[in-house]
Order: structure tokens, then C-alpha cells, then sequence
């Protein structure tokens, strides 16, 4: 009996604390969308260079990494899809199968992984970092809001970076499908993408796009959130990890919610 | 004119311990004022709450004559740029040249061309002998360039009220007198008034304005004959010998 209360204390615990962090995300999304679309001359245009900064290093030194990931999922795709789906009579259908798994899902899924594992981790880590050294408390005192000189960038940049990482993926990955369907099949490039296009649906797009916005959002947000709640220099890793964790878990519920969603309205 | 800093009944506690107990002073405009006392007695803190960055359990602070509690937010932002602080460890922004560490409050709050702001910038750091080191990092920087780097972005939007956390704290003597100058510089031409927390007896001396000890959560003037016991070593027998 008595484990059963602790059990529900601690479950109890846990609800409390995670409805405390939503509200606290809510009000960290409110305050980062008003600066920076409502904050007239100091919102986006004032911190144009820390944008630039932030999308060079989310986005431009990603893009390696992102090219490898889509290229070899690409190819494992097309292998599998070439290899089974004639076994069931329905091997022309394998550009379908492209744009389902890759742009809809794997291209917004593995982009967000790369993002969380690089970008999100340093995000945390640098804004914790300027907690500790009380740089974010110089720039309080120096009347600088730190939403506005941290988090609006930081936001702002990852969603464009995700957006156009995730789109790099798609291409790289039809690329390498290509490149693989060579080997068993020799298709003109021209047919091999038409194929792909056919099948592709402005929905398919506009679902991309959305979990592409959506995992942006909430990689920025959590990142901040746990780096503005360092405490001290033992934080730090713990920062780290919880920011890399809390991304993870959050961006594969958004995903299943958004896929869920598009199945249920038949989107 | 009104004081600079006006400073009445605060009272803050950490875990339920009392650390200021009613602290009262004033600045006056264009003034000097140092705190020193014991590792821990709560000068920090209570720099702190004189620069809005905590907020006393109860107690009024004022600067210029306009109450800090009762500013709204975009109030408190406002009159933020009135003042300056230096932190102990200089807490320049990290991953910023020098330069832009200090032009930072100049492109946020006016709206300044960057050919102005440049001219600005370089003037102060000219000023303050920051030669040679815009384009390098804090991490690049000696002990007393970072230091006359936060005293230039302290100090670039021209406040009435600089405060200072130890600011030659790991310094060798001679930066530190150097230092000195440089505030002694700053309070002179510019009328900005100083305070001061230190524990630094030769910053003391140098800075020539009136010295308090805070001690048991109250202050004292390092002058009081109650305080303190002559011969003995403490703190007040020290500042008496010193100063």
C-alpha cells in the first residue's frame, strides 16, 4: 500500500513538474514571438548578424552530416523498396513509397536528430554557460532582454535552418535512391524524378514544412528553457543532456501527432 | 540635483537567515562610496539590489531620485540605462570581440549609425588605453584589459550611477592603481558617481571617498569607535591603520 502511494506521489511529482515546464515553454514561445514580430526596429533587424551567426552554424556546418544521412537513407529505401515490393505486385509504386518515408517523414525525423545533437546540446550549453559566468546578468542590468538578444535568434534560425536542411535531405536522399536504382535498373534520371514528382502532393509538402516549422520551434524553445534554468556549473551537463533528451522525445510526439493527424483527415 | 543613489532600509535574507539588515546610504551626484567587510558578510548582495538585480525582502532603492520597485518593466529597462555595473569576473559576452562587448549597449538602445557608434567606441577605449585589442576575444585579453573592457561597456552610455564588484579583484598593485585612475578618470570628467564594493585596502586608499564596513548585516563607517577593537586584527583596525 505504502509503495503504491510513493508511486503515485512520484507519478503525481512528475505531472506537476512537466505541466510547469509546458506553461513555462508556452510563456517562452508568447514572449519570443512578440519580440520578434511585434518588436518594431529591435526585434528581427537588430539582431540580423546574431541570426546569420546562428544559421551558419545550425544550417551551413550541418550540411555535411545532413547530405551523408539522406544520401545512405536514400539508398536503403530504394534497396529495400526495389527488393520487396515487386514481391507484392506493387514495384512502380516505389516513388510513392519516396516521397511518403522521405519527405514526410524521415527527411523532417533524421534533419531534427542532427539539429538536437549538434545545435540543440550547444545551445543549451552556451546559454547555461553565460548564466554561470553571469553574462546573461550583464546583460540584464545593461537593460538587454536576453529573449530578445539569445532566444529570438537562436529561434528564428532554426526553424529556417530545419526548413532548408530538411529539403537538402529530401533532395540528397531521391538523389541517392537514384544512385542505388542504377545498379539493378537502368532509369533515365529524367523518368526516375518525374516518378518521384507524380507522386508527390502539395500535401505532402505542407506536412513536411509543417513538422519541419514545428521540430524548429520546440528544438529552440526546450534548448533555452534548459539553459536559462542553470543554476550553477553542475547544471551544465545536465543541461545538456535534458535538452538533447527533452528535443528528442518531444519531437517524436509532435511527429506521430502531425502523422496521426494527417491519416485521421486523410491529408 | 538629486542624489545618484539613494539607498533606504534594506533588508534581505538568504534561507531565512538575515544578511542586510536594514542598510541605509546615499550617493550623491557625481559621488564616491565604497563597501568593504568579511568574505560573505553580503556586499555582493547588496550591490546587487542596489543595481536591481535581486530584489530586497523590503527597503527602497532610487536612483537619480526615481524609485526602482515602482518602475514598470519597459521603466526598469529605461532607467537600466542610466547606470552601469562591472562584475567581479567582467562577464563580457564571451563569444563577442571587445569591441562589439562594448558597443553592444549603444546598438541596442540608440538608434546610431554604425560609423557613430564606431567613433564613439573607439574614442572610450582610446580613452581608457583599450589599444590594439578590438578584434580580440575576453579569453585573448589580460586580467586588466577585460577589466577596463567592462568598465568601457559600463560606462559607453554615459550613466549617472557605475557601480563595481571588486573590480581589481586578481589583479597585480600596479593594474590596480592603474584601474584607480581609470574610475578616478571617469568620475571626474564624466561626473558618473562610483560604488564600490572591495576588500582591496590600496583600492581603498586610492579611491579616496568614504568607506563603509559592512558587518553583521549592518553598516558601519570604518571610522565608528564602537566598532572594531584597537590592536586587535579585524577588519576595522585594518581600514583605521590603512586609511
Amino acid at each position: 500500500m505504502r509503495g503504491i502511494s510513493q508511486f503515485v506521489n512520484k507519478l503525481g511529482a512528475w505531472g506537476f513538474s512537466m505541466g510547469k515546464m509546458a506553461v513555462s515553454l508556452m510563456g517562452l514561445l508568447y514572449d519570443t514571438l512578440t519580440v520578434l514580430f511585434v518588436g518594431g526596429k529591435k526585434g528581427i533587424t537588430s539582431s540580423f548578424k546574431q541570426i546569420i551567426s546562428q544559421v551558419l552554424f545550425t544550417g551551413v556546418e550541418a550540411f555535411w552530416l545532413v547530405g551523408i544521412i539522406g544520401l545512405l537513407c536514400g539508398m536503403t529505401i530504394i534497396i529495400q523498396a526495389m527488393t520487396n515490393m515487386p514481391k507484392f505486385g506493387v514495384g512502380e509504386y516505389f516513388g510513392k513509397i519516396l516521397v511518403i518515408v522521405v519527405i514526410r517523414e524521415l527527411g523532417p525525423f533524421f534533419t531534427s536528430l542532427v539539429v538536437v545533437g549538434r545545435s540543440g546540446s550547444a545551445l543549451a550549453t552556451y546559454i547555461g554557460n553565460m548564466r554561470v559566468s553571469k553574462e546573461l546578468a550583464a546583460l540584464e542590468v545593461m537593460g538587454i532582454d536576453p529573449i530578445h538578444f539569445i532566444v529570438m535568434p537562436a529561434f528564428a534560425a532554426m526553424v529556417i535552418s530545419m526548413v532548408c536542411l530538411s529539403v537538402y535531405f529530401d533532395i540528397i536522399a531521391i538523389i541517392g535512391g537514384y544512385f542505388i536504382a542504377q545498379l539493378k535498373v537502368s532509369i533515365p534520371f529524367g523518368i526516375f524524378m518525374s516518378t518521384v514528382l507524380d507522386a508527390m502532393r502539395p500535401m505532402d509538402l505542407i506536412i513536411s514544412m509543417l513538422k519541419n516549422v514545428a521540430f524548429g520551434c520546440i528544438i529552440a524553445l526546450m534548448s533555452c528553457y534548459y539553459g536559462l534554468s542553470v543554476a550553477n556549473i553542475r547544471g551544465l551537463p545536465q543541461a545538456a543532456l535534458k535538452s538533447v533528451v527533452g528535443c528528442m522525445i518531444t519531437t517524436l510526439m509532435i511527429n506521430i501527432l502531425i502523422t496521426l493527424g494527417s491519416f485521421l483527415f486523410s491529408l | 540635483m538629486s542624489d545618484a543613489l539613494q539607498v533606504k532600509d534594506i533588508r534581505f535574507s538568504y534561507a531565512g537567515t538575515p544578511v542586510l539588515k536594514g542598510i541605509s546610504f546615499t550617493v550623491p551626484a557625481g559621488g564616491r562610496f565604497a563597501i568593504t567587510g568579511r568574505s560573505g558578510c553580503g556586499k555582493s548582495t547588496l550591490l546587487e539590489i542596489c543595481s536591481s538585480q535581486r530584489t530586497p525582502e523590503s527597503g527602497m532603492v532610487a536612483w537619480d531620485g526615481e524609485g526602482i520597485s515602482e518602475l514598470s518593466h519597459n521603466g526598469l529597462v529605461r532607467a537600466r540605462t542610466r547606470i552601469g555595473f562591472v562584475f567581479q569576473k567582467h562577464a563580457l559576452i564571451h563569444n563577442f570581440t571587445i569591441y562589439d562587448n562594448v558597443a553592444l549597449p549603444l546598438r541596442y538602445h540608440r538608434d546610431l549609425s554604425e560609423h557613430e557608434v564606431r567613433a564613439s567606441v573607439k574614442a572610450l577605449m582610446d580613452e581608457l588605453g583599450l589599444f590594439n585589442v578590438d578584434k580580440k576575444f575576453p579569453n585573448e585579453c589580460t586580467a586588466a584589459q577585460a577589466c577596463c573592457a567592462a568598465i568601457a561597456r559600463a560606462v559607453v552610455m554615459s550613466p549617472v550611477l557605475l557601480f563595481l564588484d571588486e573590480p581589481a579583484a586578481g589583479v597585480d598593485p600596479v593594474t590596480a592603481r592603474g584601474i584607480t585612475n581609470v574610475l578616478m578618470e571617469m568620475n571626474a570628467t564624466r561626473g558618473i558617481a562610483i560604488v564600490m564594493v572591495s576588500n582591496t585596502i590600496e583600492i581603498l586608499k586610492s579611491m579616496a571617498c568614504p568607506v563603509s564596513v559592512l558587518d553583521d548585516g549592518k553598516l558601519y563607517d570604518y571610522r565608528d569607535p564602537a566598532r572594531g577593537s584597537h590592536g586587535a586584527v579585524d577588519i576595522f583596525s585594518a581600514l583605521r591603520d590603512a586609511l
